[in-house]
Parts: structure tokens; C-alpha cells; sequence
């Protein structure tokens, strides 16, 4: 039996031609070979005694015809499967055990099969004997299985190349007003349906302001607008929406749409074992999307930046600050835990691949990490060309909440505000510095409540076990603690020392303790710690720090890398509740630090004070000062010591996090079941571009995606991803676009343009508006101010009975969608009715300092959360722990792409409603704005606060019944409200209340 | 005013799966159903044992047999009851009911990774996001009490395993208390408020809702307007109901006592969990209809000092098991509640004497046990290995557990489904799943 190897040529794909053309060649052969009986009877008794049996009770659950999913797309119950093979090529080349798959994988050499325990060996080398003899296989093959269809051409509708589609003829030809208008009535008119009428002005401009900026206007550019509207309608329009996309709000509104298909979060979110590390930094990426929105940046730019920003170049430090911000799209995804997973980096990875693929093409190919992709033509060697992109690429996530085993810390991206600056050439520290002789003497000068040269054993501090002395390099230390005491009980203090580091910055959590005030032995650390970073937190790796305590739990950082085996100076100034820290008589350190110290008056030396990571050095010429030091003279106690000055890295004004390329990109592995620990063959890094074969659509020249070797290939991605004519990319956003101003999509899943995904409703219609989108220069600002101009978009709600019967969902667009203000809108609304909105962004974020695990101990998260009158996109998005005033109106959990969200009606909304804090103190704030007015009378008031509220004229009815409503509530609350101006407040505080709970202020027609 | 589509889209009205059958035969997912089956129970608390309790050290006795040492119990077990079920001596409270308990020894899971199990216990899936079992029941039988939602789950792991996902949003859990959360005081968010008295209240909800209603008349037809105003009426009710169930105040200190509330254990992974209130809140849930509550208790995931740790989880967990037992049955509820015990997966036994004290991950043979809502009582079924390190017979998936639970409540699972994304999904997933009915007495 000598069938030859299968020609190189004929495995690739398309796999279906191969198959069919393989198993007629096989069919051939099998004829010839039935005259020849090459299968000898010992041989055949071989296989069906040692070698079927196996193959069926460990290889046929996931490689045979009956299977649900076949892996790896390998057939082993006939022969011609193993010949040809799968994914992997062949698995049996006959003659040649070694070259064989199958025994690689039973020896668990690169694969590993089956994947629950190797067979025993003996097993094993009964499939080295058969192969070796010519893998002799009885087996006459069924007829192959009808390969499964890639899915039929209909259902790849959006891997198709986008139409430029001529405007469909329509009947009412006066009725359109852009071509929008003549997509949509087309659809119409051949569903027998026609346009409801257009909307009141009053409808049209509370749905601009509300779908453009968020936000409602108010009662007076209500009717400021409908009487412009009177004079003339299109022109008016045209000028609101103008300075509505003007409008710094623009941004805030439609850069919180992304911050949704982003998967925004400013914690990780449950690792899956109940710890939830903060992103202190997040925040950055946060206004680096609410500004490219206001600037409308072009969205193939938009995208460029957050895939590959870091790439880019930059003529400013400002532009490059702003493109490693963008990269934060990569870096802000929820992570499971590190521990006892082999897998994480491929989760960080899987979570890069989903964002893009789901974020930008509305392509899911998460399913592809495990196995080809059942019916979307994206085979498994796809998802992992694109892991090794992301693997190639080092994701900046930060201290991951100071645990470990949450994530491993890595450092973030450095934004400075300097830019070019020169390499400033650092002294060399590393000789024993050489004191003038008058050096003590000046430090005394400064009355010091202890000075020790530690030279010798100091007066004044204990020191166990005794360190050894000497005078060139003083005190020389390791597990040693030198312990004092400050004269007395001051909560401003001041101490200066010098000290040399021996050990690498590398080489444990901290690298060395240098200073504690606090109480010996408290474990919880309650004071000031000066320390140098380890491998703890690699952002701070032999950076000087201060910590105040486990109680506290803060850290003040310096910038500088301080080498091993230098000599530096350090000036510790603490006044009150703010820390100086000079380093080699530059300031260091400047900030805000809680004193924990207490009534504590403890010092040590050369350790902590629970004697943690202690110095494994030099420390000498110890002085402290009961007070604290003015800066001069912080800086005199470097200059007097004669050594060369510090040199100050330009600051770091921020941090962010984001992506960086590799050192040393590679491709990656295909990851059998999605697991880490069973590897398959190496994928080049790539593309998506298994669909272009499945769709037999030809390369055409430069479409080919080449990755640099030394490069992860993020830019070559980004680039193709905004080709002009790339199928989906512009499709996905137009369609979002479109949904967020009609409350659906062309598309009704706007994150899922693959097969298991809706249809578009108008087809042509979204190609027009991608194609449009596209030659618009990406512009989202004119693609959404074409929309709203349309006659379509400016349709009424409200439609006659025979609409609504026949077109339920409003499929075919007869009329406006209705639609519940988010939570987000809900929330601004409130404050701008109330009169309390803050406009301005808010600055930062509530937990930009704290570097810690949010839900331990328990409630913790809850604490965090800080009041603000700002919008909603600036409260603390922290995964499951939202902020209470949004979290009941479907907040998006930030874990996953969520291109829409969920309207649910549930009770714990109106609860919310009912009883929150949030609404029942903005209802009090609204109440106090209409009685601050004394002269007015209550149908004053009721009339100020419709107009407030719902932006119209109370009817007389409405007038009446709320005066009657307060009235009655006034007299049920008389018994336990005495107090007359409070009973009045409650009262129209609970009218107030009333009114920002109707539907009417809480949906928009 | 409540249109039929309203009824559908609110758990107001206490219409679910079964009641939709009958009402509405042309609906997609229903068409094929066939008559109801007898259900035994009316409702189900799980009580989820987050981390991987160790069997073999709790209801399946592995002693050791022949002259090699081997993995088994480290702890003493005695046979209990008239059934002679074998119970470790750290349950000794639960061991007195014991012959509540059916027993099920042949558990097998998928993958020792406890996220993923984790999600395939609750939702029947392990690597997408999927409705969980407690919402697929109130999908199924639908509320018994218009004045709750019928899924609660308390201390809650996270969203994805009360969520609804496509299932509509009303049958989404209700999580009471949230992991981390200090039980003891949690409750439903914002279920009341201060600042106005309770009928001043319902004066401002008859005025927001004449207003809601004239707004409705302005737009006829709008089913999700109506559903608002259904919905506000279930909060107000809530209101009413709600805080007296969460307030165990008129409870007497004897069963506040057996129920061990209050009392919270932290203990290696033993993290206190206030578990006795748990379940005391658990009977009270399960008194005042809801269908399915979740209680929860983490902490099992004990890999080093086993010992120690396990015995915090026990003594956790012990006397509030045994006094639901005991609470359910005295008011005749264990007849129709169906209770639910276990984790995600198990653990390998240790070798008695070795002075090893560390385990791992064992999802290829664990423990589950069933009590009230028709089971067998007194009954164990499947069985491991000698070492206890594998199902060898009656073993049981988490999908046939799903469709036994669904068998239970009268629910076939092949015909609760719902369509979305293109395809039928259940919670027992594509892959055919066994009710096991030698459960059932």
C-alpha cells in the first residue's frame, strides 16, 4: 500500500474542493487496491484489534461523522479523513510514525490527544507499529459527509462588498426631502404603507435636544424654536441642529454611545473570585472619546487611535498623549483572575480580538478561540492570525488593585507635557559620597532634634541586630532595625538621611523600606512609610514612595528610577496633611497624604516599623526635625553635602492605560479548545480573510495584509479595518448611528452583522448611508446631521391604528419610534430641571487615587461613589458597583460590547423613582427653587414648574388638580410635619417628585 | 386598561410559560407544546455552595478499603435516620433530617475551572452568558404573588447568574445583596423611603398615574407606556410586602437561634455570609410565593488547610440547612418546595494520616442533594469510585439536574424554550439531557 502524501497543494483551502477532489482520487485507488489484496490478514487483524479500538473509544466523541462538532475539522473514522486531515494537515503519512500527527498528539509532543490524559504507552506504540507497517486501514470509506455549507451567500450579506444603490423610484415624489427620504418610502410604498405626519415643532426639537446633547430644552428655545419653525421650518431645523452638534453636550451624549460598544468600566469587575480592582486612570480614555467626538474626529482616525495610537506618529506631546489615551480601547476590559488560570493572557487577548471584531466589524468571533465558527466564515485560524497581533502587544492595565492574583500589575503609559525633551545625562552615584568637613555642623545648624552620622553606633536610636560602621560608608545594614523616638507628639515632622540600595529593583515586592513613623509592630501600618518600589508594582520599580498605611491605603510616588548601588539623598517634609520629598535636593514627591502616625512619636530606620522589606544597604548622616522644614532648607541639606544635584525627569503630569507593542512580536499558536495548555500549528499573524475565499471574492492589489516581523501588526489591522472598502466597518457604524436617532438600527443587532444576527430592514438605505459616511470623510457629526434633516426622521410618533396593526415594530419606519429616556438622560434631566446641573466636564474621577480592591472590605465599593452635580458620564463607572442613581435604567455592565441597551420595565425602577435618595433630594432642591419666589401664588408656581418639567403650559385642569394635590397632601402629612415652611416644602417636593416620575418627563415622542 | 400583550410583557399578572401555552397557541415558542406535565413542586430554593464543596467530607462516605492508603474521607461519617444515609459528623444538625435527603452521588460537570462551572450550574452554559435556571423557572410557572418578583437570588455572586439575558427582563432575579455586601443589612434597593407617609404616597402615585394615563390616551396602543403604569403599581405593592418580609424582627429569638442568624464565621476561605438569615429569609420568600430563591454561601474553595476551613463552611451552613428542613416541613411547604444543595463541582479526598492538607478540584464525581418537592426521601442515588474521584454509576449532568428541577415543577425542558438570535435556546443547551426519574418517590 504506498499511497502517496497528499501534494502540499491540495491542503489548503478551500477545504471543500480538496475533500471532493481527494476522496474521487481515493475512490480510483480503492478500486485498484481491492485486485491487489495489500492488505494482508495479520495486518488487518492488527488494526482491528489495537488500532480501531482506540480510535473509537477515545477519538470518535470529536472526530467522526455522528460528532456534534468535529474538531478540528478531522474525521478519524475513515481513512481517507486521516490522510487528508484537518485543520493540521494530515494525521497519518503512512511509513513514517514521526511524521505523523496522530502519534505526536499521543505523545502529547505539541498537540495533545486526547486531551483529558495521554494513553498509555504501550498504546501509543502500537500506532508507531501500524504506521511504521504502512498504516494498513480496512476500513472502505462511506461516501465523505456532505461538507457542512458555509452558510448560504443571503446570510453573508454584510462580507459583501457595499453597493452605491441608484434612488429607488417612489409615488409620492414631493413627500422626500433627501435620499434617505426615498429609501424609506420606497419600503414603504411596497408595503402598502405611507408616512404618518411630520412631528410638531414642539415634538421635533425636544427629540433634537434629547437625541442630540442628552438633554431636554427648555420651555423658552421650546417656543423660541416653534416660532422660528413657524417662519421657516427647514431653515430653523437646520440652525438648531447646527449649534446643537456645536455644542460641547454633542460630545457628552454620543461619546457615551461609544463609551457603550467600548465596554467602559473604571474597575475590572468581578475576577471571578470576588475581588474588583480599581482602573484609576480609566477616566483619561473616558475624555479622550467625549473630545473626539466634540472635535469630530474622523472615525477611520477615531479607530486608528484607539487600535494603534501608540504607533502613530506625533508632532506634540499633546497629540501623542492623546493617541497612547486612545489605546486605552485595548486596555479597559474586565480581566478574570490571574490565579490559577494558565490562560489569562489569552483572556486579555480574547477580550482585545472581541472588541474590535464585535466593536468595530459587528462581527462575533469569540466562539472561533474554541472551535470554527459553526455558520460566519471565520475559522478558528483566523481568530488566532489576530491573537497574534494582540499577543505581540503589551496591554498597560496598571496595579490591577494591588493583588496579584486579580491580574500581574504592569505599568501604564507616562503623559508628559514636555515634548522632545533631551536626555539629561544622570551623575554618577555610585562612589561613596565625600562630605565637605563642615557637613555635620550645617546640619545642626538646622537644630535637628536628633542627628546621627552613623558612622558609629548612634546616640540616641537602638539598633538590633548592631550594624558595622564605618566612616567612608557609614551604617552598613540588612535585616537591621534602627529604632528613635521624636521629642515630641507633632504632627509636622522633617527627616533628611543619605543611603546606598543594594539589591536589584527587581528582585522583591519592595525593594527596600528606608523610613517608618508609626507604631512598631501595628500591623495595619498606621503612619508614614518611605520606601522603594519592587516587583510588587512594576510601575513603581526603584521609584522612592510614601504609603501612610493599610488603613488609608495611600501612596504617593516619585518619578525617578533610582540605580542599585547609588548613593542619594533623601529630605522627607511633613506639614500637617501635605508631603514634600526632596531627592537629591530636587523635590520628588509633592502631594496630599493623610497622616495615620496618630499620636504615635515611633521612627525607625533602614525598615518598617512591622519590620517588612528592610534596607540591604548603606544609611549615614540621619537627621530629624520636629518640624517641618522650610523648602530652602530642605534643599541647603543636599547643597551642603557638595554631591552633584539630581536631575529631574521631565514630570509625568498622568497616567493611562493602554497598549504598546512587544519586543519580540510572534505569531500565535492555535489553542485547541481554547486552551492555553494544547497547542496547535502556528498561525501567521493576520487578517480576517477566510471570508474572501468562502465568498469567492478575488484579491484584488495591496489587499493583502503584510505584518512587519518586528511589529505586532495593530497598525497593519487598524489600516485595513478603514479601507474605504472594507464590508463592514462602515456598514456597523452607520447602522449605530442610526439607531441611537431612531431607537433602532437599520440593523437590529447592531453588534451582530454575522449570520446569527438580524437583517438589515433597508439594505440599500445603509449602504447609501456608509457609502455617504465614507465619502463624508468619516465624518459622524454630518452623517447624523444628514439624518436628522431627513423628512423620515422627522416623522411624528403618533400614527393611525392600520400602522400600527400591520407594522407593529415600526419596522418599515411609518412613524418615530417612542423611546424611554436612558439613564443617563434621566438622570441630567433631573439636575437641569432642578436647576442643580453642573455643565462643565467634571474633572478626573472619584477613584483616580485609589489603587486598591473595591469590594473588600464589604460595601467598601458604595463609598466610593462621590456626589456630583455633573453629567452622568462623569460618574465613577465602576463594573458591578454602578453609581445608585443610574444603575436601575439598564446601565450597560461594561463587561461586554453593548452597541444597545436594554429598556426593561421593572419595578425596582419605579422604586427608584419612589423612594431613591438622588430623586427624592432633587425633588426637594426643585421644590425650594419655586418657593424661593414669595410673591408668587401656587398657580405661579405649578405653571414654573410644568414649564420646568415637561417644557410646556400646564392645562387648567392639570393647574387645578396639583394646587389640589399639594393642598391635600399638606393636610395628610399635618400630623407629623409641624413646622409649617417644611410641611409647604414637602408637599411641593412630593408634587415635584410626581412630575419627574411621569412618563411624559421620562419618554420622548 | 391592560391589554393581552401588556399581561405578557409584566410579571404582574402572574403569567408565565404554562399559563401563555394555553393562551396563546399561535406564539412561536409554544406551538409545539405539548399537554402540562403533573408538577410536584411550586417552587425551589437553591441553596449554592460557591467554591466546590468537598464530597467526601460531607454526604459520600469513602472509607478506606484494602491495606493501601488511599483518597477518601478525612472526617468521621455515621449512617442516620431510618434510611442509614451516611452523614459527616460536620453536619451534624442537617444529619438529623436526613431522611429529607435524597442524595445524589454521581455528579459530573464539564471543567474543574469554577467561573465556567460556576455559569453552568446556574444558566446550563459555561462560556456565554445565558438565563439563569431561576429565571427560566419564573419564565415557566410564571409569579404566585402579584406583590413580588418571582426570582430572588440573596447574596448574589453576580449578575450573569440571575440574569434574564433574553428571556424578558421580568423574570430576572431580583438580587438581594449583593457578594461582598454585608448581609446582614441588605435588602431591596430603594424599597422604601422616609419622606413622605405611606398614604401620601399612594395619593402621589394616583396622581402621577392619572397624568400617565392621560398621556397614554394621547398615544394609543402603547404597550410599553401600559406596562409602566402596571409596573409602578407592583413597586408600590412591593413596598408594602417587601420590607415586612426582609424585617425579622417579629421572629422569635428561639428561631432567630436555630436559624444561628447573625452569626458569621470568617475562617481561612470561610467568609461570613450571615447564611442562617439567608435562609430564614429563604422560608419566608418561599411562604409568600415567590418561585425560585437562591441562597448563597461561598467559601468552599478550601485548598489549603482543608480541614480547618471546611469545618467553618460546615458549621456555616449546618443548623440553618437543618432548620429550613425543619421550618419547611412543620408548615407542610417541603411537600411543594423543592430544595436544592451543591456547588459547582467537588473535591478530591485526602489521605487519612498522611498530614496532606490540601485539595483541588474535582468535577469528574461530586454531590448534590434534593429535598421536599416530591423527591425520594431518605434515598441516595449514583455512585463514585472507591477513592471518590469519579462518577461510575447514576451519574447525573448538570443539564439532566436542570431537567430533573424543570420534571419537578411540572416543566418539560425540551419544551421550555425560548427563540432569539436566530435559534432555539433551553436551559438544558443542545446536548440531550436525562430527567432522572428514579428521584422522584
Amino acid at each position: 500500500m504506498a499511497l502517496p502524501a497528499p501534494h502540499p497543494a491540495l491542503l489548503l483551502r478551500p477545504v471543500i474542493m480538496v475533500r471532493k477532489r481527494f476522496s474521487a482520487l481515493l475512490l480510483v485507488l480503492a478500486c485498484v487496491a481491492s485486485t491487489v489484496e495489500v492488505c494482508a490478514d495479520e495486518q488487518r487483524d492488527f488494526f482491528e484489534t489495537k488500532i480501531r479500538p482506540v480510535l473509537v473509544k477515545h477519538c470518535y466523541e470529536c472526530h467522526s461523522a455522528d460528532s456534534d462538532s468535529i474538531g478540528g475539522n478531522l474525521l478519524v473514522d475513515r481513512r481517507d479523513g486521516m490522510l487528508v486531515g484537518g485543520e493540521s494537515g494530515p494525521v497519518v503519512v503512512p511509513g513514517k510514525p514521526d511524521e505523523s500527527l496522530i502519534v505526536q498528539a499521543l505523545r502529547y509532543e505539541d498537540l495533545e490527544m486526547p486531551p483529558e490524559a495521554p494513553l498509555p504507552e504501550a498504546v501509543i506504540n502500537d500506532f508507531v507499529k501500524w504506521i511504521s507497517l504502512g498504516a494498513t486501514d480496512p476500513r472502505v470509506d462511506a461516501a465523505m459527509p456532505t461538507p457542512k455549507p458555509t452558510g448560504d451567500l443571503e446570510t453573508l450579506w454584510s462580507f459583501m462588498p457595499r453597493q452605491v444603490p441608484a434612488l429607488p423610484d417612489v409615488q409620492h415624489r414631493d413627500w422626500p426631502r433627501d435620499p434617505i427620504d426615498h429609501f424609506v418610502l420606497a419600503r414603504l410604498e411596497q408595503n402598502t404603507l405611507e408616512p404618518t405626519h411630520d412631528a410638531t415643532p414642539q415634538t421635533l426639537v425636544r427629540r433634537l435636544y434629547y437625541d442630540l446633547i442628552g438633554l431636554p430644552p427648555t420651555h423658552e428655545q421650546v417656543n423660541e424654536f416653534v416660532d422660528e419653525y413657524s417662519r421657516d421650518a427647514i431653515s430653523a431645523t437646520e440652525s438648531v441642529v447646527d449649534s446643537l452638534l456645536a455644542s460641547p453636550q454633542y460630545g457628552v451624549r454620543w461619546g457615551r454611545h461609544w463609551l457603550d460598544v467600548a465596554r467602559y468600566g473604571e474597575s475590572n469587575g468581578d475576577d471571578g473570585l470576588g475581588r474588583n480592582a480599581t482602573f484609576p486612570h480609566a477616566w483619561r480614555y473616558r475624555d479622550y472619546v467625549v473630545d473626539a467626538f466634540n472635535h469630530d474626529v474622523p472615525y477611520d482616525q477615531f479607530l486608528t487611535e484607539q487600535i494603534a495610537g501608540d504607533l502613530l506618529p506625533a508632532e506634540s506631546a499633546e497629540q501623542r498623549n492623546r493617541q497612547l489615551t486612545a489605546t486605552g480601547f485595548l486596555a479597559i476590559g474586565s480581566k478574570p483572575a490571574s490565579a490559577m488560570n494558565t490562560n489569562f493572557a489569552m483572556d486579555v487577548v480574547d477580550d482585545q480580538i472581541n472588541v474590535v471584531c464585535t466593536g468595530v466589524m459587528g462581527l462575533s468571533v469569540a466562539c472561533a478561540r474554541c472551535h470554527d465558527h459553526k455558520h460566519d466564515p471565520i475559522p478558528t485560524r483566523d481568530y488566532y492570525a489576530l491573537a497574534g497581533i494582540f499577543s505581540s502587544t503589551e496591554t498597560l492595565y496598571g496595579a490591577a488593585g494591588n493583588e496579584k492574583l486579580t491580574a500581574p500589575p504592569t505599568p501604564l503609559h507616562e503623559l508628559k507635557s514636555t515634548w522632545n525633551e533631551s536626555e539629561a545625562v544622570a551623575p554618577d552615584r555610585t562612589s561613596p559620597p565625600k562630605f565637605p568637613d563642615n557637613y555635620s555642623k550645617q546640619i545642626d545648624e538646622l537644630s535637628p532634634s536628633l542627628h546621627c552620622k552613623l558612622d558609629s553606633v548612634p546616640d540616641g536610636l537602638t539598633v538590633t541586630p548592631d550594624a558595622s560602621y564605618s566612616t567612608e560608608t557609614f551604617a552598613l545594614v540588612k535585616d537591621t532595625t534602627i529604632r528613635g523616638t521624636l521629642p515630641e507628639k507633632t504632627s509636622s515632622y522633617s527627616v533628611s538621611f543619605w543611603f546606598k540600595n543594594s539589591l536589584k529593583n527587581d528582585a522583591r515586592p519592595i525593594t527596600a523600606y528606608l523610613f517608618s513613623r508609626a507604631k512598631f509592630g501595628d500591623k495595619t501600618l498606621p503612619g508614614d512609610h518611605i520606601g522603594i518600589g519592587g516587583n510588587h508594582e512594576s510601575t513603581r520599580s526603584g521609584k522612592i514612595f510614601v504609603f501612610n498605611g493599610n488603613e488609608a491605603k495611600k501612596t504617593l510616588s516619585g518619578s525617578t528610577v533610582i540605580a542599585r548601588d547609588t548613593w542619594n539623598h533623601v529630605v522627607l517634609v511633613r506639614d500637617a496633611a501635605s508631603i514634600k520629598l526632596f531627592l537629591n535636593g530636587q523635590l520628588e514627591i509633592d502631594g496630599e497624604l493623610k497622616p495615620a502616625f496618630g499620636e504615635s512619636t515611633e521612627i525607625c530606620l533602614a525598615n518598617r516599623s512591622d519590620n517588612f522589606a528592610p534596607l540591604d544597604g548603606h544609611m549615614g548622616e540621619f537627621a530629624l526635625f520636629a518640624r517641618a522644614l522650610a523648602v530652602d532648607d530642605a534643599v541647603h541639606l543636599h547643597t551642603a553635602s557638595g554631591q552633584p544635584r539630581g536631575v529631574r525627569p521631565s514630570p509625568v503630569d498622568g497616567y493611562a492605560m493602554g497598549v504598546l507593542d512587544k519586543k519580540k512580536p510572534g505569531d500565535s499558536k492555535v489553542h485547541i479548545n481554547g486552551e492555553g495548555s494544547k497547542l496547535g500549528p502556528v498561525v501567521p499573524r493576520g487578517v480576517l480573510t477566510s471570508y474572501r475565499t468562502a465568498l469567492h471574492i478575488e484579491s484584488s492589489p495591496g489587499e493583502d495584509v503584510v505584518i512587519n516581523e518586528k511589529e505586532s501588526g495593530r497598525a497593519a489591522l487598524a489600516s485595513w479595518l478603514v479601507r474605504p472598502d472594507h464590508p463592514q466597518t462602515a456598514r456597523v457604524m452607520a447602522n449605530r448611528v442610526w439607531m441611537h436617532l431612531f431607537g433602532q438600527g437599520i440593523v437590529a443587532t447592531p453588534d451582530d452583522f454575522g449570520v446569527y444576527g438580524a437583517r438589515p430592514s433597508h439594505p440599500e438605505l445603509l449602504d447609501h448611508l456608509a457609502e455617504r459616511f465614507v465619502n463624508e470623510q468619516w465624518s459622524i457629526k454630518r452623517l447624523i446631521r444628514a439624518i436628522v434633516l431627513s423628512r423620515t426622521y422627522q416623522l411624528a410618533s403618533a400614527c393611525d391604528e392600520r400602522v400600527l396593526e400591520s407594522d407593529p415594530d415600526n419596522r418599515w419606519l411609518a412613524r418615530h419610534n417612542r423611546r424611554r429616556l436612558d439613564a443617563e438622560s434621566l438622570r441630567d434631566s433631573m439636575l437641569q430641571a432642578c436647576g442643580s446641573i453642573d455643565y462643565s466636564p467634571e474633572k478626573g474621577s472619584a477613584i483616580e487615587t485609589v489603587d486598591a480592591l473595591i469590594n473588600w472590605p464589604p460595601g467598601a465599593a458604595t463609598n466610593l461613589h462621590r456626589e456630583s452635580n455633573h453629567r452622568s458620564i462623569y460618574l465613577c463607572l465602576l463594573r458591578h458597583a454602578p453609581p445608585k442613581e443610574l444603575v436601575a435604567f439598564d446601565l450597560p455592565d461594561g463587561v461586554t460590547v453593548a452597541g444597545s441597551r436594554e429598556t426593561t420595565t421593572l419595578p425596582t425602577q419605579s422604586l427608584f423613582l419612589l423612594n431613591s435618595d438622588f430623586v427624592v433630594k432633587q425633588s426637594r432642591a426643585l421644590a425650594q427653587r419655586l418657593l424661593q419666589h414669595k410673591e408668587q401664588d401656587d398657580a405661579d408656581r405649578v405653571r414654573r414648574l410644568f414649564s420646568l418639567t415637561l417644557h410646556r403650559d400646564a392645562s387648567e385642569r392639570e393647574l387645578a388638580s396639583s394646587i389640589d394635590y399639594v393642598r391635600t397632601t399638606e393636610a395628610a402629612i399635618a400630623k407629623t410635619i409641624t413646622q409649617p415652611d417644611e410641611r409647604q416644602l414637602r408637599a411641593w417636593a412630593s408634587l415635584c417628585q410626581a412630575l419627574l416620575t411621569t412618563n411624559e418627563f421620562r419618554y420622548v415622542d | 386598561m391592560t391589554s393581552r400583550r401588556t399581561m405578557l410583557q409584566t410579571a404582574s399578572c402572574g403569567f408565565g410559560y404554562l399559563a401563555l401555552q394555553s393562551l396563546c397557541q399561535s406564539n412561536a415558542h409554544a406551538a409545539s407544546a405539548g399537554p402540562a406535565m403533573p408538577a410536584r413542586a411550586k417552587r425551589v430554593i437553591f441553596m449554592c455552595m460557591s467554591g466546590g464543596p468537598a464530597q467526601m467530607d460531607t454526604f459520600d462516605y469513602k472509607p478506606q478499603v484494602g491495606k493501601k492508603p488511599h483518597p477518601g474521607s478525612a472526617f468521621k461519617f455515621d449512617q442516620h435516620g431510618e434510611s442509614g444515609l451516611w452523614v459527616s459528623e460536620l453536619m451534624p444538625e442537617t444529619a438529623k433530617h436526613v431522611d429529607r435527603l435524597c442524595v445524589i452521588n454521581g455528579m459530573y460537570a464539564d471543567t474543574g475551572n469554577h467561573a465556567q462551572s460556576f455559569l453552568q450550574m446556574h444558566t446550563g452554559e459555561r462560556l456565554r452568558k445565558r438565563p439563569s435556571m431561576g429565571s427560566w423557572v419564573s419564565y415557566g410557572l410564571g409569579t404566585e404573588n402579584e406583590n413580588l418578583p418571582g426570582f430572588v437570588s440573596l447574596n448574589a455572586a453576580k449578575p450573569s447568574v440571575y440574569s434574564s439575558e433574553f428571556l424578558p427582563t421580568e423574570f430576572a432575579g431580583t438580587p438581594i445583596g449583593t457578594n461582598g455586601e454585608d448581609m446582614s443589612l441588605a435588602t431591596i434597593r430603594d424599597i422604601s423611603g422616609s419622606h413622605l407617609p405611606q398614604m401620601a404616597k399612594r395619593n402621589q402615585l394616583d396622581f402621577v398615574q392619572s397624568m400617565n394615563r392621560d398621556h397614554l390616551a394621547a398615544r394609543p396602543g402603547d404597550t410599553k407606556l401600559e406596562g409602566v403604569i402596571e409596573s409602578m403599581e407592583l413597586a408600590f405593592r412591593m413596598q408594602s410586602v417587601a420590607p415586612e418580609l426582609l424585617d425579622l424582627s417579629n421572629e422569635t429569638e428561639a428561631t432567630l437561634q436555630r436559624y444561628r442568624v447573625g452569626k458569621k464565621l470568617s475562617i481561612g476561605t470561610c467568609r461570613p455570609t450571615d447564611f442562617g438569615r439567608q435562609c430564614l429569609l429563604a422560608r419566608r420568600f418561599a411562604e409568600a410565593g415567590v418561585r425560585f430563591i437562591e441562597v448563597n454561601h461561598g467559601g468552599w474553595d478550601q485548598h489549603k488547610d482543608h480541614r480547618r476551613d471546611l469545618k467553618a463552611n460546615c458549621e456555616t451552613v449546618d443548623a440553618p440547612i437543618a432548620a429550613l428542613l425543619e421550618d419547611l416541613a412543620a408548615r407542610g411547604l417541603l411537600e411543594d418546595t423543592l430544595l436544592v444543595w451543591g456547588g459547582e463541582f467537588g473535591r478530591p479526598g485526602l489521605t487519612p494520616d498522611n498530614g496532606k492538607d490540601e485539595t483541588g478540584h474535582n468535577e469528574k464525581g461530586f454531590t448534590f442533594w434534593l429535598a421536599g418537592g416530591g423527591v425520594k426521601a431518605g434515598y441516595a442515588h449514583g455512585r463514585t469510585d472507591e477513592t471518590g474521584s469519579r462518577a461510575v454509576e447514576g451519574k447525573v449532568h448538570f443539564r439532566d439536574l436542570h431537567a430533573t428541577i424543570l420534571h419537578a415543577l411540572g416543566l418539560d425542558h425540551n419544551e421550555l424554550a425560548f427563540h432569539h438570535g436566530g435559534r432555539t435556546h433551553r436551559l438544558t443547551g443542545p446536548d440531550e439531557a436525562k430527567i432522572v426519574h428514579e428521584l422522584f418517590a
